[in-house]
């Protein structure tokens, strides 16, 4: 592209599959994303400050309860695919060695499974974003 | 253009590579672990990525969590700082695969230079003097018993990729080789992942000395004067100066067009160090350390270059854009660290300030001093028009130092800087045991 048509770029980002396009020249940079996905955000330092205290803390509020939190950093996703329906819900009840989800790292999907029976009290991350070592994904609640 | 980088270290470095990002206009994200989540560095990064728990294993020598923080956290760049990976081949060539830039040497530099063997070979090749020893790694230990008789002892025993002091033994006769080399071989393995190790002469009162580089990987390479870390203790350095007290002007000349040499023969890219041991007006190639150093600051003020800002620049490509003769080394800086002897909280944390000095670290009153990493608190830098200005300016300095909540080494540093061999700059790497030993005996 010899000059920057914004038009161009605009329709240019309307027909791809793009969810997110970043383009920089010496003078502006554009930033496009496609309404309603919010892909790849990146977490505040601030909210994920302490991870390492989050489960015992959940853990003083409900005994019963507990915290399941990243083993690795990556990408979560709850469905094994983008059109599968996904491996738990609020309220699933799920095995020893179930797979709970998906976390992408280095184009690798690594299944997370559940070490003991439990159902899915809330689900913490927010799907298709980062997560941080550490970081809280589900609260469970031993069966 | 680097718009973004990842810092896969912790502590002071960490904040030194924050700020220098800073500088530059260029997003700072920290890589850090859990018992690190309080620490400045993370703090005043544009943002921050928790990769594992406290043990180094797990979080900042955890390639997979470092690179792909860096890759979701859209960093162009990787800044490994010093230790921890930063000198691992692998990690570096896994960080270009992933498509990121990793700022330091080509990967197949760094797996070059971190194997010892390797790196005496290539120095020879280039024509550096280096210590005698065993050109190859020891096979066993009938092996060991042959080079070191035709050595002569005392040699010392290096793990082949290590460093830092660690997997080192000096033996001084037979007897006690085989302890030594099983000894070696075990630290090696614990602290490098490679049993392997070699034998060179142990030289008894050498002067550790350093030529500081740069070099854009396009044919200019620019040295930026020597640093004399002498002052050890169980080969960890304590002190760094330069100018050195003891080079003339043609041995610093041959040690300086040596190592530039080296490292266009290399074909070097980034900031590196090599190192050194004088005796007398002989000097041998030792080593060569393929990253930034603790002890840049000394070099940055002789030399009015900031490392960390070159280091970037030559990582987007940018050519030195100028030679030898622009690089103006002026007046004497020394380097003081100071070091935990205990972890734990810091109640009251007061460092030197004024003139002529400079003070990098991340701990404040209310720190905790980590008992999972490396113990350097703080390192105070002095830069003065003399050696003698500026050994009065770090008493100084040391005598503003109040540290209370962890023991640390300040006595023996001042100590040490007080003591007449430093003053007058007849020492050799023994300074440690010889005033500070000597001292706990009297004490």
């Amino acid at each position: 592209m010899d000059t920057l048509n914004l038009e161009q770029v605009l329709s240019l980002f309307d027909n791809s599959t793009l969810s997110e396009m970043e383009l920089s020249c010496p003078t502006y940079t554009i930033k496009l994303k496609r309404a309603g996905l919010e892909q790849a955000e990146i977490r505040p330092t601030t909210q994920v400050a302490k991870p390492a205290e989050m489960p015992a803390k959940a853990e003083q509020k409900d005994e019963k309860s507990e915290i399941i939190t990243s083993p690795i950093v990556g990408t979560f996703y709850l469905t094994p695919a983008p059109d599968a329906p996904p491996y738990v819900g609020v309220g699933s009840k799920v095995q020893a060695k179930d797979v709970l989800c998906t976390i992408e790292a280095m184009k690798l999907m690594n299944q997370l499974e559940a070490d003991f029976a439990c159902e899915i009290v809330e689900i913490l991350a927010k799907p298709e974003t980062m997560v941080e070592f550490g970081q809280p994904l589900f609260k469970v609640k031993r069966i | 253009m680097i718009g973004s980088i990842l810092i896969a270290n912790r502590g002071e470095i960490a904040l030194r590579i924050v700020r220098a990002c800073r500088d530059l206009g260029i997003r700072s994200v920290v890589a850090y672990s859990q018992a690190d989540a309080d620490t400045l560095a993370v703090k005043l990064a544009d943002a921050a990525v928790c990769i594992g728990p406290a043990p180094t294993q797990e979080s900042y020598l955890n390639s997979k969590n470092i690179i792909v923080a860096a890759c979701l956290s859209r960093c162009d760049a990787i800044h490994p700082g010093v230790g921890f990976l930063s000198e691992n081949a692998t990690f570096a060539k896994a960080v270009e695969d992933a498509g990121l830039i990793f700022i330091g040497p080509k990967s197949e530099t760094i797996a070059l230079l971190g194997n010892k063997v390797e790196a005496r070979k290539a120095a020879l090749a280039a024509g550096l003097p280096i210590t005698p020893g065993s050109k190859e790694a020891i096979i066993d230990l009938a092996d060991a018993k042959m080079s070191a008789s035709q050595i002569g002892y005392p040699i010392i025993l290096k793990a082949s990729s290590g460093g830092g002091g660690r997997g080192m033994r000096i033996v001084r006769k037979e007897s006690e080789l085989e302890a030594a080399l099983a000894l070696a071989r075990k630290e090696a393995l614990l602290f490098f992942g490679d049993d392997s190790v070699h034998m060179e002469r142990f030289l008894e009162q050498p002067r550790h000395l350093e030529i500081q580089l740069l070099s854009d990987g396009k044919g200019t390479v620019l040295h930026l004067g020597e640093r004399d870390c002498s002052v050890q203790k169980n080969h960890q350095k304590l002190l760094e100066e330069s100018p050195s007290s003891i080079l003339n002007e043609s041995l610093r000349k041959a040690m300086c067009d040596d190592s530039v040499r080296l490292f266009q023969e290399l074909g070097y890219r980034g900031a590196g160090t090599v190192e050194y041991l004088v005796e007398g007006s002989a000097y041998y190639f030792m080593e060569v350390n393929a990253r930034l150093q603790v002890e840049h600051p000394v070099s940055e003020l002789v030399s009015g270059f900031d490392l960390v800002h070159a280091q970037i620049e030559i990582a987007q490509g940018k050519s030195l854009l100028r030679s030898q003769k622009d690089v103006n080394l002026s007046g004497y800086a020394l380097e003081c660290r100071i070091n935990g002897l205990s972890a734990g909280k810091i109640e009251k944390f007061v460092m030197p300030s004024g003139p002529h000095v400079r003070v990098d670290t991340y701990l404040q009153a209310g720190s905790v001093l980590s008992p999972y990493y490396d113990s350097l608190i703080a390192k105070i830098i002095v830069h003065a028009p003399s050696r003698e200005q500026g050994l009065a300016i770090m008493q100084r300095s040391l005598s503003e130092v109040e540290i209370v909540g962890v023991k640390t080494n300040l006595e023996e540093q001042k100590l040490l800087i007080s003591s007449s061999p430093f003053t007058s700059g007849r020492f050799g790497t023994d300074l440690y045991a010889k005033v500070c030993d000597q001292e706990k005996k009297h004490a």
